[in-house]
Protein backbone atom coordinates (compact mmCIF):
# COMPACT_ATOMS: atom_id res chain seq x y z
CA UNK A 1 0.00 0.00 0.00
CA UNK A 2 1.51 3.06 -0.90
CA UNK A 3 3.04 5.32 2.34
CA UNK A 4 -0.10 8.42 1.47
CA UNK A 5 -2.55 5.93 1.68
CA UNK A 6 -1.29 3.78 4.81
CA UNK A 7 -1.43 7.12 5.96
CA UNK A 8 -4.66 8.63 5.55
CA UNK A 9 -5.95 5.21 6.66
CA UNK A 10 -3.76 5.80 10.27
CA UNK A 11 -5.49 9.66 10.15
CA UNK A 12 -8.98 8.73 9.42
CA UNK A 13 -9.04 5.43 12.22
CA UNK A 14 -7.18 8.08 14.38
CA UNK A 15 -10.21 10.56 14.41
CA UNK A 16 -12.75 7.74 14.37
CA UNK A 17 -11.04 6.78 18.31
CA UNK A 18 -11.29 10.18 18.90
CA UNK A 19 -14.96 10.63 17.87
CA UNK A 20 -15.78 7.25 19.95
CA UNK A 21 -14.76 8.75 22.89
CA UNK A 22 -16.05 11.89 22.78
CA UNK A 23 -19.29 9.84 22.31
CA UNK A 24 -18.43 7.20 24.81
CA UNK A 25 -18.25 10.58 27.41
CA UNK A 26 -21.13 12.57 26.14
CA UNK A 27 -22.80 8.99 26.90
CA UNK A 28 -21.46 8.44 29.95
CA UNK A 29 -22.46 12.08 31.44
CA UNK A 30 -26.26 11.43 30.12
CA UNK A 31 -25.96 8.36 32.61
CA UNK A 32 -24.97 10.35 34.73
CA UNK A 33 -27.32 13.17 34.93
CA UNK A 34 -30.33 11.22 33.46
CA UNK A 35 -33.04 10.77 36.21
CA UNK A 36 -34.15 7.22 34.79
CA UNK A 37 -33.87 3.91 36.85
CA UNK A 38 -30.82 1.85 36.85
CA UNK A 39 -28.43 5.03 38.05
CA UNK A 40 -26.47 6.13 41.05
CA UNK A 41 -29.04 9.09 41.55
CA UNK A 42 -32.73 7.15 42.41
CA UNK A 43 -31.44 5.94 45.83
CA UNK A 44 -29.95 9.39 47.19
CA UNK A 45 -32.91 9.72 50.19
CA UNK A 46 -32.02 6.65 51.57
CA UNK A 47 -29.04 7.89 52.96
CA UNK A 48 -30.79 9.36 55.57
CA UNK A 49 -32.17 6.69 56.74
CA UNK A 50 -28.49 5.24 57.56
CA UNK A 51 -27.64 6.51 61.00
CA UNK A 52 -30.90 5.06 62.30
CA UNK A 53 -30.53 1.51 61.20
CA UNK A 54 -26.86 1.20 62.88
CA UNK A 55 -26.88 -1.62 64.34
CA UNK A 56 -29.97 -3.17 62.83
CA UNK A 57 -28.81 -6.62 61.30
CA UNK A 58 -32.25 -7.02 59.64
CA UNK A 59 -34.59 -4.36 58.64
CA UNK A 60 -38.29 -5.43 56.61
CA UNK A 61 -38.77 -3.47 52.91
CA UNK A 62 -42.42 -2.77 52.03
CA UNK A 63 -43.64 -1.04 48.76
CA UNK A 64 -46.93 -1.21 47.20
CA UNK A 65 -45.20 -1.47 43.71
CA UNK A 66 -44.25 -4.76 41.65
CA UNK A 67 -40.75 -5.96 42.78
CA UNK A 68 -40.12 -7.51 39.43
CA UNK A 69 -40.80 -3.95 37.41
CA UNK A 70 -37.60 -1.85 36.97
CA UNK A 71 -38.17 1.25 38.66
CA UNK A 72 -39.07 -0.52 42.29
CA UNK A 73 -36.44 -2.95 41.73
CA UNK A 74 -33.89 -0.53 41.52
CA UNK A 75 -34.89 1.42 44.35
CA UNK A 76 -34.53 -1.96 46.27
CA UNK A 77 -31.13 -2.24 45.21
CA UNK A 78 -30.23 0.81 45.54
CA UNK A 79 -31.85 0.68 49.40
CA UNK A 80 -29.69 -2.47 50.17
CA UNK A 81 -26.64 -0.82 49.05
CA UNK A 82 -27.03 2.17 50.69
CA UNK A 83 -28.05 1.04 54.20
CA UNK A 84 -25.48 -2.00 54.10
CA UNK A 85 -24.63 -3.67 56.41
CA UNK A 86 -28.43 -3.99 57.27
CA UNK A 87 -29.64 -6.80 55.46
CA UNK A 88 -33.21 -5.72 53.49
CA UNK A 89 -35.68 -8.58 53.28
CA UNK A 90 -38.53 -7.80 50.25
CA UNK A 91 -42.14 -7.80 51.69
CA UNK A 92 -41.39 -9.01 54.99
CA UNK A 93 -42.95 -7.13 57.38
CA UNK A 94 -41.83 -9.70 60.61
CA UNK A 95 -38.79 -7.38 61.32
CA UNK A 96 -38.44 -4.76 64.70
CA UNK A 97 -37.39 -2.20 61.61
CA UNK A 98 -39.73 -1.81 58.46
CA UNK A 99 -38.77 0.67 55.61
CA UNK A 100 -41.97 1.66 53.96
CA UNK A 101 -41.10 2.38 50.31
CA UNK A 102 -44.09 4.13 47.98
CA UNK A 103 -43.88 6.59 44.95
CA UNK A 104 -47.50 8.16 46.82
CA UNK A 105 -46.56 9.53 50.32
CA UNK A 106 -50.37 8.10 51.05
CA UNK A 107 -50.33 4.78 50.19
CA UNK A 108 -46.85 4.38 52.60
CA UNK A 109 -48.80 5.85 55.25
CA UNK A 110 -51.95 3.67 54.90
CA UNK A 111 -49.45 0.43 54.58
CA UNK A 112 -48.07 1.85 58.19
CA UNK A 113 -51.14 2.31 59.68
CA UNK A 114 -52.89 -1.31 57.69
CA UNK A 115 -49.88 -2.75 59.90
CA UNK A 116 -49.86 -0.60 62.80
CA UNK A 117 -46.02 0.46 62.17
CA UNK A 118 -44.78 3.74 64.62
CA UNK A 119 -43.18 6.27 62.03
CA UNK A 120 -40.03 6.92 63.24
CA UNK A 121 -38.90 8.99 60.18
CA UNK A 122 -40.94 10.44 56.99
CA UNK A 123 -39.56 12.10 54.08
CA UNK A 124 -42.81 13.29 52.96
CA UNK A 125 -42.40 11.40 49.42
CA UNK A 126 -43.22 8.21 50.31
CA UNK A 127 -40.26 6.62 52.51
CA UNK A 128 -40.85 5.70 55.66
CA UNK A 129 -38.85 4.21 58.68
CA UNK A 130 -41.10 2.53 61.03
CA UNK A 131 -40.76 0.54 64.54
CA UNK A 132 -42.45 -2.62 63.66
CA UNK A 133 -45.15 -2.17 67.41
CA UNK A 134 -46.59 -5.44 66.91
CA UNK A 135 -43.35 -7.46 66.30
CA UNK A 136 -41.94 -5.72 69.90
CA UNK A 137 -45.22 -6.98 72.00
CA UNK A 138 -44.54 -10.38 70.65
CA UNK A 139 -42.86 -12.73 73.65
CA UNK B 1 -5.21 3.85 47.58
CA UNK B 2 -2.47 4.28 46.39
CA UNK B 3 -0.50 1.71 48.70
CA UNK B 4 -2.94 -0.67 48.13
CA UNK B 5 -2.11 -0.13 44.42
CA UNK B 6 1.72 -0.35 45.74
CA UNK B 7 1.30 -3.13 47.72
CA UNK B 8 -1.07 -5.17 44.77
CA UNK B 9 1.61 -4.48 42.27
CA UNK B 10 4.39 -5.35 44.52
CA UNK B 11 3.06 -8.97 45.05
CA UNK B 12 1.97 -9.64 41.73
CA UNK B 13 5.82 -8.22 41.07
CA UNK B 14 7.52 -10.71 43.20
CA UNK B 15 4.95 -13.94 42.55
CA UNK B 16 6.23 -12.71 38.49
CA UNK B 17 9.46 -12.57 39.30
CA UNK B 18 9.69 -15.95 41.09
CA UNK B 19 7.83 -17.84 38.76
CA UNK B 20 9.43 -16.38 35.72
CA UNK B 21 13.36 -15.46 36.80
CA UNK B 22 13.62 -13.69 33.68
CA UNK B 23 14.65 -10.42 31.93
CA UNK B 24 10.87 -8.74 31.32
CA UNK B 25 9.93 -6.01 29.38
CA UNK B 26 8.39 -3.39 31.59
CA UNK B 27 4.96 -3.05 29.32
CA UNK B 28 4.75 -6.88 29.56
CA UNK B 29 5.73 -6.73 33.28
CA UNK B 30 3.06 -4.47 34.24
CA UNK B 31 -0.29 -5.84 33.70
CA UNK B 32 0.48 -9.86 34.72
CA UNK B 33 2.28 -8.29 37.86
CA UNK B 34 -1.38 -6.39 38.40
CA UNK B 35 -3.18 -9.26 37.93
CA UNK B 36 -1.32 -11.42 40.03
CA UNK B 37 -1.69 -8.94 42.66
CA UNK B 38 -5.13 -8.50 42.66
CA UNK B 39 -5.65 -12.69 42.34
CA UNK B 40 -3.22 -13.26 45.26
CA UNK B 41 -5.11 -10.27 47.31
CA UNK B 42 -8.29 -12.00 46.45
CA UNK B 43 -7.58 -15.38 47.24
CA UNK B 44 -5.56 -14.24 50.54
CA UNK B 45 -8.86 -12.21 51.35
CA UNK B 46 -11.28 -15.22 50.73
CA UNK B 47 -8.91 -17.81 53.01
CA UNK B 48 -9.38 -14.80 55.88
CA UNK B 49 -12.97 -15.09 55.42
CA UNK B 50 -13.15 -18.56 55.55
CA UNK B 51 -10.85 -18.99 58.73
CA UNK B 52 -11.82 -16.22 61.10
CA UNK B 53 -15.77 -15.75 59.65
CA UNK B 54 -15.63 -11.69 59.10
CA UNK B 55 -13.24 -9.39 57.07
CA UNK B 56 -10.28 -8.95 59.56
CA UNK B 57 -8.08 -5.86 58.80
CA UNK B 58 -5.55 -6.75 61.62
CA UNK B 59 -4.90 -10.14 59.72
CA UNK B 60 -5.44 -8.81 56.48
CA UNK B 61 -2.44 -6.54 56.94
CA UNK B 62 -0.51 -8.74 58.59
CA UNK B 63 -1.09 -11.66 55.86
CA UNK B 64 -0.19 -9.09 52.89
CA UNK B 65 3.14 -7.83 54.89
CA UNK B 66 3.96 -11.77 55.27
CA UNK B 67 3.42 -12.74 52.21
CA UNK B 68 5.35 -9.80 50.94
CA UNK B 69 8.10 -11.14 53.47
CA UNK B 70 7.56 -14.75 51.78
CA UNK B 71 7.96 -13.62 48.29
CA UNK B 72 10.93 -11.37 49.17
CA UNK B 73 12.83 -14.48 50.81
CA UNK B 74 11.90 -16.71 48.09
CA UNK B 75 13.44 -14.50 45.80
CA UNK B 76 16.47 -14.19 47.68
CA UNK B 77 19.07 -15.61 45.15
CA UNK B 78 17.53 -12.84 42.84
CA UNK B 79 18.24 -10.59 45.03
CA UNK B 80 21.42 -9.07 43.10
CA UNK B 81 18.96 -7.66 40.19
CA UNK B 82 15.45 -7.04 41.57
CA UNK B 83 14.04 -4.76 38.58
CA UNK B 84 15.87 -7.15 35.76
CA UNK B 85 14.23 -5.15 32.96
CA UNK B 86 14.81 -5.41 29.64
CA UNK B 87 16.50 -2.49 27.85
CA UNK B 88 14.07 -0.76 25.82
CA UNK B 89 14.09 1.69 22.62
CA UNK B 90 11.55 4.43 22.56
CA UNK B 91 9.43 2.48 19.79
CA UNK B 92 8.89 -0.31 22.48
CA UNK B 93 6.74 2.24 24.78
CA UNK B 94 3.85 2.56 21.62
CA UNK B 95 1.53 0.22 23.78
CA UNK B 96 1.70 3.18 25.88
CA UNK B 97 -0.60 5.18 23.86
CA UNK B 98 -3.98 3.80 22.87
CA UNK B 99 -3.33 2.62 27.23
CA UNK B 100 -3.56 6.46 28.44
CA UNK B 101 -5.99 7.27 25.37
CA UNK B 102 -8.55 4.36 26.91
CA UNK B 103 -7.62 4.39 30.47
CA UNK B 104 -8.21 8.53 30.25
CA UNK B 105 -11.99 8.05 28.05
CA UNK B 106 -12.77 5.20 31.16
CA UNK B 107 -11.71 7.61 33.83
CA UNK B 108 -13.47 10.63 32.72
CA UNK B 109 -16.33 7.86 31.92
CA UNK B 110 -16.48 6.66 35.11
CA UNK B 111 -16.16 10.37 37.51
CA UNK B 112 -19.66 10.53 36.12
CA UNK B 113 -21.53 8.01 37.54
CA UNK B 114 -19.09 7.36 40.77
CA UNK B 115 -20.81 4.28 41.93
CA UNK B 116 -21.15 2.39 38.92
CA UNK B 117 -23.91 0.51 36.55
CA UNK B 118 -26.68 -0.75 38.06
CA UNK B 119 -24.91 -4.21 38.96
CA UNK B 120 -21.97 -2.29 40.40
CA UNK B 121 -24.20 -0.88 43.39
CA UNK B 122 -26.89 -4.16 43.37
CA UNK B 123 -24.69 -7.00 43.46
CA UNK B 124 -20.84 -6.56 43.32
CA UNK B 125 -19.95 -3.27 45.45
CA UNK B 126 -23.01 -4.29 47.09
CA UNK B 127 -20.66 -7.17 48.39
CA UNK B 128 -18.00 -5.67 48.88
CA UNK B 129 -19.30 -3.15 51.06
CA UNK B 130 -21.06 -5.85 53.36
CA UNK B 131 -18.15 -7.56 53.19
CA UNK B 132 -16.23 -4.83 54.80
CA UNK B 133 -19.08 -3.57 57.48
CA UNK B 134 -20.78 -6.49 58.34
CA UNK B 135 -18.05 -8.51 59.92
CA UNK B 136 -18.85 -11.62 61.48
CA UNK B 137 -22.86 -11.66 59.80
CA UNK B 138 -21.10 -11.61 55.85
CA UNK B 139 -22.80 -14.74 55.46
CA UNK B 140 -26.39 -12.90 55.48
CA UNK B 141 -25.82 -11.44 52.62
CA UNK B 142 -26.21 -15.20 50.94
CA UNK B 143 -29.10 -15.24 52.56
CA UNK B 144 -31.74 -16.59 49.70
CA UNK B 145 -34.30 -13.71 49.72
CA UNK B 146 -31.23 -11.60 48.61
CA UNK B 147 -31.03 -13.17 45.35
CA UNK B 148 -32.11 -9.89 43.79
CA UNK B 149 -27.91 -9.59 44.63
CA UNK B 150 -27.11 -12.62 42.37
CA UNK B 151 -25.61 -13.91 45.82
CA UNK B 152 -24.78 -17.27 43.87
CA UNK B 153 -22.03 -14.80 42.08
CA UNK B 154 -18.80 -15.50 43.68
CA UNK B 155 -16.76 -12.92 45.65
CA UNK B 156 -13.32 -11.83 43.63
CA UNK B 157 -14.00 -8.60 42.72
CA UNK B 158 -16.00 -7.78 45.98
CA UNK B 159 -13.00 -9.00 48.10
CA UNK B 160 -10.92 -6.72 46.01
CA UNK B 161 -12.96 -3.74 46.70
CA UNK B 162 -13.28 -4.65 50.42
CA UNK B 163 -9.85 -4.96 50.65
CA UNK B 164 -9.28 -1.49 49.04
CA UNK B 165 -11.51 -0.08 51.80
CA UNK B 166 -9.49 -0.73 54.52
CA UNK B 167 -6.77 1.26 52.69
CA UNK B 168 -8.85 4.40 52.24
CA UNK B 169 -10.51 4.10 56.09
CA UNK B 170 -14.44 2.71 55.22
CA UNK B 171 -16.21 2.46 52.03
CA UNK B 172 -15.24 5.23 49.55
CA UNK B 173 -17.16 5.48 45.63
CA UNK B 174 -13.73 5.89 44.27
CA UNK B 175 -12.18 2.39 45.34
CA UNK B 176 -14.58 0.80 42.57
CA UNK B 177 -14.16 3.70 40.41
CA UNK B 178 -10.34 3.35 40.58
CA UNK B 179 -10.20 -0.38 40.48
CA UNK B 180 -11.82 -0.42 37.15
CA UNK B 181 -9.99 1.96 35.56
CA UNK B 182 -6.74 0.60 36.59
CA UNK B 183 -7.78 -2.68 35.26
CA UNK B 184 -8.90 -1.01 31.97
CA UNK B 185 -5.29 0.48 31.78
CA UNK B 186 -3.64 -2.81 32.02
CA UNK B 187 -5.86 -4.92 29.88
CA UNK B 188 -5.38 -2.21 27.00
CA UNK B 189 -1.33 -2.12 27.96
CA UNK B 190 -1.60 -6.30 27.63
CA UNK B 191 -3.58 -6.21 24.52
CA UNK B 192 -1.00 -3.89 23.09
CA UNK B 193 2.12 -4.98 24.00
CA UNK B 194 0.91 -8.57 23.23
CA UNK B 195 -0.06 -7.43 19.75
CA UNK B 196 3.03 -5.55 19.16
CA UNK B 197 5.59 -8.53 20.82
CA UNK B 198 3.81 -10.93 18.82
CA UNK B 199 3.47 -9.56 14.69
CA UNK B 200 5.96 -6.87 15.24
CA UNK B 201 2.87 -4.69 13.69
CA UNK B 202 3.03 -0.85 15.48
CA UNK B 203 0.21 -0.03 13.39
CA UNK B 204 -2.00 -2.72 14.48
CA UNK B 205 -0.67 -2.68 18.07
CA UNK B 206 -1.79 1.00 18.04
CA UNK B 207 -5.59 1.34 16.28
CA UNK B 208 -7.15 -1.89 17.40
CA UNK B 209 -7.48 -1.23 21.24
CA UNK B 210 -7.51 2.34 20.11
CA UNK B 211 -10.52 1.67 17.82
CA UNK B 212 -12.11 -1.70 19.79
CA UNK B 213 -12.03 -0.36 23.26
CA UNK B 214 -13.37 3.20 22.19
CA UNK B 215 -16.64 2.48 20.96
CA UNK B 216 -19.10 4.19 23.52
CA UNK B 217 -20.91 1.06 24.71
CA UNK B 218 -17.63 -1.02 25.55
CA UNK B 219 -16.28 2.43 27.65
CA UNK B 220 -19.33 2.37 29.37
CA UNK B 221 -18.99 -1.05 30.51
CA UNK B 222 -15.25 -0.33 31.45
CA UNK B 223 -16.24 2.20 33.76
CA UNK B 224 -19.25 0.81 35.05
CA UNK B 225 -17.57 -1.48 37.93
CA UNK B 226 -19.15 -4.81 36.69
CA UNK B 227 -16.76 -8.20 37.19
CA UNK B 228 -17.06 -8.35 33.39
CA UNK B 229 -13.92 -6.24 33.60
CA UNK B 230 -11.60 -8.62 35.35
CA UNK B 231 -13.92 -11.65 33.17
CA UNK B 232 -12.23 -9.67 30.01
CA UNK B 233 -8.46 -9.33 32.06
CA UNK B 234 -8.07 -12.82 33.28
CA UNK B 235 -9.46 -14.18 29.84
CA UNK B 236 -7.04 -12.36 28.03
CA UNK B 237 -4.04 -13.10 30.26
CA UNK B 238 -5.15 -16.83 30.08
CA UNK B 239 -4.65 -17.05 26.06
CA UNK B 240 -1.86 -14.13 25.84
CA UNK B 241 0.05 -16.18 28.51
CA UNK B 242 -0.78 -19.22 25.71
CA UNK B 243 0.40 -17.79 22.57
CA UNK B 244 3.81 -16.90 24.72
CA UNK B 245 4.15 -19.88 26.33
CA UNK B 246 7.03 -21.47 23.88
CA UNK B 247 9.24 -18.21 24.42
CA UNK B 248 8.38 -18.44 28.38
CA UNK B 249 7.62 -21.74 29.40
CA UNK B 250 6.71 -20.65 32.90
CA UNK B 251 3.92 -18.72 31.72
CA UNK B 252 2.06 -21.81 32.19
CA UNK B 253 2.28 -21.09 36.09
CA UNK B 254 0.77 -17.55 35.78
CA UNK B 255 -2.01 -18.73 33.26
CA UNK B 256 -3.22 -21.54 35.96
CA UNK B 257 -3.25 -19.10 38.47
CA UNK B 258 -5.25 -16.58 36.17
CA UNK B 259 -7.60 -19.40 35.22
CA UNK B 260 -8.22 -19.76 39.21
CA UNK B 261 -8.77 -15.71 39.24
CA UNK B 262 -11.18 -16.51 36.01
CA UNK B 263 -13.28 -18.70 37.78
CA UNK B 264 -13.80 -17.00 40.89
CA UNK B 265 -14.81 -14.18 39.32
CA UNK B 266 -18.26 -14.67 37.88
CA UNK B 267 -20.43 -17.61 36.72
CA UNK B 268 -19.82 -16.98 32.90
CA UNK B 269 -15.70 -16.82 34.03
CA UNK B 270 -16.01 -20.34 35.55
CA UNK B 271 -17.68 -21.43 32.44
CA UNK B 272 -14.95 -19.56 30.47
CA UNK B 273 -11.52 -21.19 32.78
CA UNK B 274 -12.80 -24.63 32.50
CA UNK B 275 -13.23 -24.59 28.83
CA UNK B 276 -9.83 -22.51 28.49
CA UNK B 277 -8.14 -25.41 31.32
CA UNK B 278 -9.56 -27.99 28.59
CA UNK B 279 -7.99 -26.73 25.61
CA UNK B 280 -4.31 -25.60 27.41
CA UNK B 281 -4.29 -29.45 28.45
CA UNK B 282 -5.29 -30.31 24.84
CA UNK B 283 -1.88 -28.30 23.93
CA UNK B 284 0.61 -28.48 26.20
CA UNK B 285 3.41 -31.24 26.74
CA UNK B 286 2.76 -33.87 28.86
CA UNK B 287 5.92 -32.57 30.68
CA UNK B 288 4.34 -29.29 31.19
CA UNK B 289 1.16 -30.78 32.71
CA UNK B 290 2.65 -30.83 36.24
CA UNK B 291 3.53 -27.23 36.29
CA UNK B 292 0.33 -26.59 35.10
CA UNK B 293 -2.04 -28.57 37.17
CA UNK B 294 -0.75 -27.74 40.84
CA UNK B 295 -0.69 -24.46 40.53
CA UNK B 296 -4.15 -24.69 38.74
CA UNK B 297 -5.40 -26.61 41.74
CA UNK B 298 -4.42 -24.08 44.21
CA UNK B 299 -5.67 -21.39 42.69
CA UNK B 300 -9.59 -23.07 41.92
CA UNK B 301 -9.94 -23.53 45.59
CA UNK B 302 -11.47 -20.69 46.44
CA UNK B 303 -14.09 -21.02 43.52
CA UNK B 304 -14.53 -24.92 44.78
CA UNK B 305 -15.06 -24.17 48.49
CA UNK B 306 -17.68 -20.96 47.50
CA UNK B 307 -19.00 -22.84 45.19
CA UNK B 308 -19.99 -26.28 47.13
CA UNK B 309 -20.44 -24.73 50.41
CA UNK B 310 -21.05 -20.95 50.61
CA UNK B 311 -22.93 -20.46 47.32
CA UNK B 312 -27.22 -19.94 47.23
CA UNK B 313 -29.25 -21.87 45.24
CA UNK B 314 -29.66 -19.98 42.10
CA UNK B 315 -33.66 -18.10 42.54
CA UNK B 316 -33.51 -16.84 39.45
CA UNK B 317 -33.04 -20.46 37.61
CA UNK B 318 -35.97 -22.52 36.17
CA UNK B 319 -34.79 -25.72 33.88
CA UNK B 320 -37.11 -25.68 31.10
CA UNK B 321 -36.33 -29.42 29.95
CA UNK B 322 -38.15 -30.64 33.16
CA UNK B 323 -40.21 -27.35 34.42
CA UNK B 324 -44.14 -27.65 33.56
CA UNK B 325 -44.87 -23.98 34.33
CA UNK B 326 -41.97 -22.60 32.50
CA UNK B 327 -41.35 -24.83 29.75
CA UNK B 328 -38.40 -24.50 26.98
CA UNK B 329 -40.51 -23.72 23.72
CA UNK B 330 -39.74 -22.98 20.21
CA UNK B 331 -40.09 -19.70 20.24
CA UNK B 332 -37.25 -19.25 23.33
CA UNK B 333 -35.30 -21.32 20.85
CA UNK B 334 -35.95 -18.91 18.13
CA UNK B 335 -35.27 -15.84 19.83
CA UNK B 336 -31.83 -17.58 21.44
CA UNK B 337 -31.11 -18.71 17.85
CA UNK B 338 -31.73 -15.11 16.12
CA UNK B 339 -31.32 -12.37 18.58
CA UNK B 340 -27.36 -12.56 18.21
CA UNK B 341 -27.30 -11.76 15.17
CA UNK B 342 -29.32 -8.77 15.67
CA UNK B 343 -27.19 -7.43 18.89
CA UNK B 344 -23.88 -8.06 16.66
CA UNK B 345 -25.79 -5.27 13.85
CA UNK B 346 -27.08 -2.92 16.22
CA UNK B 347 -25.70 0.62 15.78
CA UNK B 348 -24.15 0.47 19.79
CA UNK B 349 -21.21 -1.72 18.39
CA UNK B 350 -20.50 0.48 15.98
CA UNK B 351 -20.04 -2.46 13.31
CA UNK B 352 -17.47 -3.94 15.61
CA UNK B 353 -18.78 -7.49 14.52
CA UNK B 354 -18.89 -6.60 10.97
CA UNK B 355 -15.43 -5.94 10.87
CA UNK B 356 -14.95 -9.18 12.78
CA UNK B 357 -16.88 -11.26 10.16
CA UNK B 358 -15.00 -9.49 7.52
CA UNK B 359 -11.80 -10.19 8.94
CA UNK B 360 -12.38 -13.51 9.43
CA UNK B 361 -13.93 -14.53 6.08
CA UNK B 362 -10.77 -12.63 4.60
CA UNK B 363 -7.97 -14.57 6.34
CA UNK B 364 -10.55 -17.58 6.44
CA UNK B 365 -7.50 -19.95 5.69
CA UNK B 366 -5.68 -18.69 8.76
CA UNK B 367 -8.76 -18.69 11.40
CA UNK B 368 -7.66 -21.98 12.82
CA UNK B 369 -4.02 -21.30 12.39
CA UNK B 370 -2.36 -24.09 15.11
CA UNK B 371 -0.61 -21.15 16.85
CA UNK B 372 -3.88 -19.14 17.39
CA UNK B 373 -6.78 -22.04 17.21
CA UNK B 374 -7.43 -21.95 20.61
CA UNK B 375 -8.83 -18.18 20.34
CA UNK B 376 -11.47 -19.22 17.88
CA UNK B 377 -12.36 -22.72 19.41
CA UNK B 378 -12.25 -21.04 22.74
CA UNK B 379 -15.19 -18.64 21.44
CA UNK B 380 -17.34 -20.98 19.89
CA UNK B 381 -17.91 -23.65 22.72
CA UNK B 382 -18.14 -20.28 25.47
CA UNK B 383 -20.87 -18.91 23.12
CA UNK B 384 -22.26 -21.76 22.40
CA UNK B 385 -23.04 -23.10 26.11
CA UNK B 386 -23.90 -19.09 26.75
CA UNK B 387 -26.81 -19.69 24.36
CA UNK B 388 -27.87 -22.85 25.64
CA UNK B 389 -28.08 -21.25 29.42
CA UNK B 390 -30.10 -18.63 27.61
CA UNK B 391 -32.35 -21.03 26.01
CA UNK B 392 -32.42 -23.68 29.20
CA UNK B 393 -32.86 -20.85 31.98
CA UNK B 394 -36.85 -20.00 31.72
CA UNK B 395 -37.01 -17.95 34.53
CA UNK B 396 -36.51 -14.96 32.73
CA UNK B 397 -38.65 -13.28 29.83
CA UNK B 398 -36.08 -14.47 26.64
CA UNK B 399 -36.02 -10.79 25.06
CA UNK B 400 -35.92 -9.09 28.18
CA UNK B 401 -32.75 -11.21 29.25
CA UNK B 402 -30.88 -11.16 26.21
CA UNK B 403 -31.14 -7.31 25.82
CA UNK B 404 -29.82 -6.77 29.26
CA UNK B 405 -27.28 -9.06 29.32
CA UNK B 406 -25.66 -10.74 26.14
CA UNK B 407 -23.71 -7.63 25.58
CA UNK B 408 -21.77 -8.05 28.40
CA UNK B 409 -21.36 -11.61 27.91
CA UNK B 410 -19.93 -10.12 24.44
CA UNK B 411 -18.15 -7.15 26.07
CA UNK B 412 -15.94 -10.05 28.27
CA UNK B 413 -14.19 -11.47 25.07
CA UNK B 414 -13.24 -8.42 22.92
CA UNK B 415 -9.90 -7.58 24.39
CA UNK B 416 -9.53 -11.29 22.81
CA UNK B 417 -11.27 -10.94 19.85
CA UNK B 418 -9.16 -7.88 18.86
CA UNK B 419 -5.75 -9.82 20.45
CA UNK B 420 -6.88 -12.57 17.54
CA UNK B 421 -7.93 -9.51 14.45
CA UNK B 422 -4.35 -8.62 15.87
CA UNK B 423 -2.75 -11.97 15.03
CA UNK B 424 -4.65 -12.70 12.10
CA UNK B 425 -4.33 -8.96 9.89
Amino acid sequence: MPKICLKLLLTILTISALVNGGFAINQAAEQGNSTSPGLHTIGDDFDALRPMLVGAEHAGYLTNQNLEESLPSARLGQAQFRLSPTALMPQEPKWPAIIVDCPNPADAHTIADQLKLRILYDNNRGLLLTLNTAYLKQP
Amino acid sequence: MILFLLITLTLGWLLLRRIAPISWPLLSALPLSLGLGYGAIGFINFFILLVFNQFNPLVLFTSLLSALGLLIFLNKPLRANWLPLKPAKPIDYLPLIPTLFIGALVAVAASHFPQGGWDAWSCWNFKARFIFEAHGRWRDMLDPALWRTNNQYPLFWPLINATAYYFTGGYQAMVGQINSVVLTLAMTLLLSQSIFTLTKNKFNALLLPMLGLSIPLVIILLASQYSDLPVAFYTLVVVVCFLLRRQIPSLVIVAALSLGALSFCKTEGLVASLILTGLWLWHIKPQQRLNFCWPLAIAFLPTVIFQLTMAPHNSAFVNGLTSAAKPLDINRLIVVGAYPFFEMINFKWLGFWLLVVITAGVHYKRILDAKWRIIPIFLSIYLSIVLAYYAINTFFPIAWWMQTTLHRILFTLIPTILLWLGLLI
